[in-house]
């Protein structure tokens, strides 16, 4: 199966610059999702749309609040069959939406990574499946 | 100049001709950094390259293995990358595990390649027979 995965680690400030600067193309994906983890905290965000022409789309979130949990969904997803499954095991994800899909690499990742401070160590992974 | 964040890593499967273009669009920060690796896989084959800068940023070494696909390292790198540490604690941890009960053959100084695709292609074109590969690549 066909699978990207793009990842910074290191100030929550300069990591969202990076991936700002990703491709357009990522977001363009019917599906994708960014896992991140800074200051002990956890968090998962699947976006779907039904297809890569659909305007809206469907925000899942997860937040943990034990270290290391958002690497194990990660390690475990790349691993699987069946990707979103397994991001999707056994956690209770709060289902946003359908709204406007991101059009940015800025508008799909900003939130999220904006409400640390800019200092804050993080790691955020892009995984498009 | 936009700082670069202490560990960059990516990875793409699908077929080669699938992967190449992304591999190839990726930012070329990565390839200037003082070090960066890759680790490809497929047809149950695998190869690591290390690139490490000398003697200013034109110049470098790479070292190399080929061998058979090893269990167990996409997720290594992965968790040992993003384990919040930096500088040399991190360029030599992940490097530990590239190198580990591997012989790499270093070859250099060689130029610094200017682009993803300088850095990649030649490895990839090895894997161009395989039906699906796993490109993975750290900036250190």
């Amino acid at each position: 199966m066909d699978l990207e995965l793009y990842t910074a680690c290191g100030p929550s400030q300069i990591v969202a610059r990076r991936l700002f600067g990703l491709p357009r193309d990522v977001i363009g994906h019917p599906r994708y999702a960014l896992v991140m983890e800074g200051d002990g905290e956890g968090d998962v965000r699947i976006l779907q749309r039904e297809s890569s022409k659909s305007t809206t789309a469907t925000v899942a979130i997860w937040r943990g609040l034990h270290a290391g949990e958002a690497m194990r969904m990660l390690v475990e997803a790349l691993e699987a069959p069946d990707v979103l499954a397994a991001l999707e095991h056994g956690q209770p994800f709060q289902v946003e939406g359908p709204a406007l899909a991101p059009t940015t690499p800025r508008g799909a990742f900003g939130l999220a990574l904006g409400r640390l401070h800019p200092q804050t160590r993080v790691w955020a992974a892009v995984l498009v499946f | 100049v936009i700082a670069a964040p202490d560990c960059e890593l990516y990875l793409f499967r699908g077929s080669p001709p699938t992967v190449a273009p992304k591999l190839y669009a990726l930012s070329p920060d990565l390839v200037e950094r003082p070090v960066y690796a890759s680790l490809l896989r497929g047809a149950g084959q695998a190869e690591v390259r290390i690139f490490e800068g000398r003697d200013g940023r034109d110049l470098g070494t790479v070292a190399i293995w080929q061998g058979a696909d090893p269990t167990g390292l996409t997720d290594e790198l992965i968790e040992r990358a993003m384990d919040f540490t930096s500088g040399a604690d991190l360029r030599e941890g992940v490097l530990a595990i590239l190198r580990r009960d591997r012989q790499l053959k270093v070859v250099g100084p060689v130029p610094r390649p200017v682009s993803p695709r300088a850095a990649f292609g030649h490895p990839l074109r090895i894997f161009a027979k395989a039906p699906a590969v796993q490109v993975l690549v750290i900036g250190l």
